[in-house]
């Protein structure tokens, strides 16, 4: 039997698809990262330094750390859309009852991360018990979480880090063995978080929850109290991500709607990373390799002396490629909607 | 006879047109007056103190005045002009609303629309970018209703606009600063603004570019922060790596200096990079105190909500007709620094 020569080629063809089909999308995204560092480095003054890269960390850590928290309930076939709102409030919250409502630095912090925890229970509960869909649940919880805590603590929507401060001043701005806080807390919630999903049952349970509900139902997992875990941690992350960024920048503003970029970037990490909208897809190495490319992105971009809107065009065409990259990989059908990897 | 009763009924027809002329000119007197503005052409022109004083609180008594600011409770900023206008309206008898719209320009569009349909007596409006309140405004003035800008000037002119000359406070602040780098041997400077399209930083980068490019200096960078302090801080901090040497960064507004300030304290460059910006919140001060910014063209912020009553007073008084004769109405600053910054009553409000 002969074969053509188109057949050779379309095999050809094929076969490439295949391959790069069974990489896994974050270690794609981190090639092209890595790839974007070489350009960087050939075509911008002052970006292959150790100061650079060791800013471009320091100003991801936030983002990367809510992105890890977005990504879990995502896995698990959610959306947290309150976490900007959650990371606002944590900031603010913390500054007012600090400064201006008796509390000493640690009780606030402790009294902000329950709040934070709270919010993460309730939006919990809303998804799995009262089974809000979560994209319904957490437009709604974002409204309500801001009116209520805006009502009953926060008088203003500009916050100033007192300077007296030192447990978020450290957050933001301390160093352990020479490295940025931020940096070492974005580092132990990564990995803490890749032990979690890739290591530990109800890990690993969240990602099977995500890919087939009604199966990972029939194994035995305890769905309800699985999809609570994921947005408790979503919050609980947020909280803490809104402290960094509130020791970094020494201040937290709300004004003129700052602060709410925070709930796209993070879910457009997590969605170049590989984490599928869909549920049950995905890795925090895919996040830490989304969250790295954005990060380098925007640093060239602005020291390229790019605006908003050429950084925004850029953000969000990346974010299209990365989808329709994925689309051009695993193409959906029926089956391959049902179950994947289980 | 006949010649009499003619004469007569021409006396009483004239005497009739006379009286009935008379009482419209007491009601508008003003040209161009409606029906539906009020019955002034201003004060007379020898006063009593008590009746003019009457004259003023008849005019103003149950109108209902609007203030539709980009965001209210909180921010400083609104909230000072809002508790100058509600001092003022309260006291003379007029109904003083605020609807906040929590920085949602669709929102704010569709607060003024009711307003509008609802037909209060005026709007006095913060307008978020140039063109957006464009249809408003003129809705509003097509139904008779006073429309006073405040601080952010529009494509479309209200009747009148009270705030800062953000083009010649650029120009001076930016002088400031190409007088300080001058004197440190240093051109390099970057700018930092708000979103682009709003009129803040369309009349900052208009008085401040010619001077830096007149005195030969190097802009290094122009980035948007959208008024955003973390953004402000993130583009300093990426910008300060890159450029070490810099002289001076540059923006339109107070809370992005401040974050500004920050960056450059947190590179270890505090003192050797000056800050530079338009107004001077409370907020600022404590920055400048701390040294982290340098010196700003605070422009008087309770004197444009205390203008604003003014106009408004001015605009009813009058009777002028909505929408047909306009100002531009500028409040002053001062270029304020540690040296001179408790001087001046236009620097450190904090919206009381």
């Amino acid at each position: 039997m002969t074969t053509s020569a188109a057949e050779v080629r379309q095999a050809g063809r094929a076969s490439l698809r295949d391959r790069l089909a069974t990489i896994e999308q974050g270690t794609l995204v981190m090639g092209l990262t890595v790839v974007l560092l070489l350009v960087g480095v050939f075509t911008t003054r002052g970006f292959a330094t150790f100061g650079n890269f060791r800013v471009v960390l320091m100003l991801s850590s936030a983002l990367g750390i809510v992105s890890v928290g977005q990504s879990i309930v995502i896995l698990g076939k959610g959306v947290d859309l309150s976490v900007a709102v959650v990371a606002a409030l944590a900031a603010q919250g913390s500054v007012e009852l600090f400064a201006n409502r008796g509390f000493s630095e640690g009780e606030a912090v402790a009294l902000v991360l329950a709040m934070g925890l709270g919010m993460g229970l309730f939006n919990g509960w809303l998804v799995a018990y009262a089974e809000v869909p979560a994209l319904f649940a957490t437009l709604g919880t974002m409204a309500l979480f801001d009116g209520v805590v805006r009502v009953n603590l926060l008088p203003t929507h500009l916050y100033q880090l007192p300077p007296n401060s030192h447990i978020v001043r450290w957050m933001g701005q301390g160093h352990v063995l020479g490295i940025p806080a931020p940096i070492v807390l974005a580092g132990i919630v990564f990995i803490g978080a890749w032990l979690f999903i890739a290591y530990t049952s109800p890990g690993r349970l969240i990602r099977a929850m995500g890919d087939n509900p009604e199966a990972a139902r029939l194994m035995g997992a305890p769905i309800r109290p699985l999809l609570v875990s994921t947005y408790v941690i979503s919050a609980v992350l947020a909280t803490i991500a809104g402290l960094v960024i509130l020791g970094k920048d020494g201040g937290y503003s709300t004004i003129y709607g700052a602060g709410q970029d925070i709930l796209f970037e993070s879910i457009t990490v997590a969605v170049i990373g590989g984490v599928s909208l869909s549920g049950g897809k995905g890795s925090i190495f895919g996040v830490f390799s989304g969250a790295a490319l954005v990060a380098v992105i925007v640093n060239v971009l602005t020291l390229n002396n790019f605006g908003l809107l050429a950084r925004n065009f850029t953000r969000g065409l990346v974010l299209i490629i990365a989808v329709a990259a994925d689309a051009w990989l695993h193409p959906r059908d029926e089956e391959t909607a049902k179950s994947e990897d289980l | 006879m006949r010649k009499l009763c003619a004469i007569a009924v021409a006396m009483a027809l004239i005497i009739l047109g006379g009286c009935s002329s008379g009482s419209d000119s007491n009601k508008n007197t003003a040209a161009g007056a409606t029906k539906d503005q009020p019955a002034s052409a201003g004060v007379p022109e020898t006063v009593d103190l008590v009746s003019v004083r009457d004259l003023v609180h008849k005019t103003m008594a149950g109108k209902r005045i609007a203030f539709v600011p980009i965001l209210y409770n909180g921010f400083a900023l609104t909230e000072t002009w809002g508790h100058e206008l509600e001092r003022t309206m309260n006291m003379l008898g007029a109904k003083f609303e605020v609807h906040d719209a929590n920085f949602d320009t669709d929102k704010m569009v569709q607060i003024i629309d009711g307003l509008i349909n609802e037909h209060v007596d005026a709007l006095v409006l913060h307008n978020p970018d140039v063109g957006v309140l464009t249809e408003q405004i003129k809705r509003a003035h097509e139904k008779g209703i006073y429309v006073v800008v405040v601080n952010m000037i529009a494509n479309q002119s209200g009747d009148m606009y009270i705030g800062a000359d953000v083009p010649s406070a650029g120009r001076d602040i930016a002088a400031r600063a190409v007088a300080d780098c001058k004197a440190k041997n240093n051109n390099k400077v970057a700018i930092i603004d708000g979103f682009g399209p709003d009129a803040f930083s369309i009349g900052f980068l208009a008085g401040a570019e010619p001077v830096l490019k007149d005195a030969g200096f190097q802009v290094i960078s122009k980035q948007e922060a959208q008024y955003d302090q973390a953004k402000a801080n993130q583009i300093a901090t990426t910008i300060l790596q890159q450029n070490k040497d810099l002289c001076a960064i540059l923006t339109n507004w107070d809370i992005p200096a401040v974050g500004i300030g920050n960056a450059i304290e947190s590179a270890g460059l505090k003192g050797k990079v000056g800050v530079y910006n338009l107004d001077a919140s409370k907020t600022w001060c404590d920055s400048l105190k701390a040294g982290k910014v340098t010196a700003s063209a605070a422009y008087d912020v309770p004197g444009i909500g205390a203008g604003a009553a003014v106009a408004i007073q001015h605009l009813f008084e009058l009777g002028i007709k909505a929408g047909t004769q306009r100002t531009v109405d500028y409040v002053p600053y001062e270029i304020v620094d540690q040296s001179n910054y408790s001087q001046y009553a236009n620097a450190c409000y904090s919206g009381a």
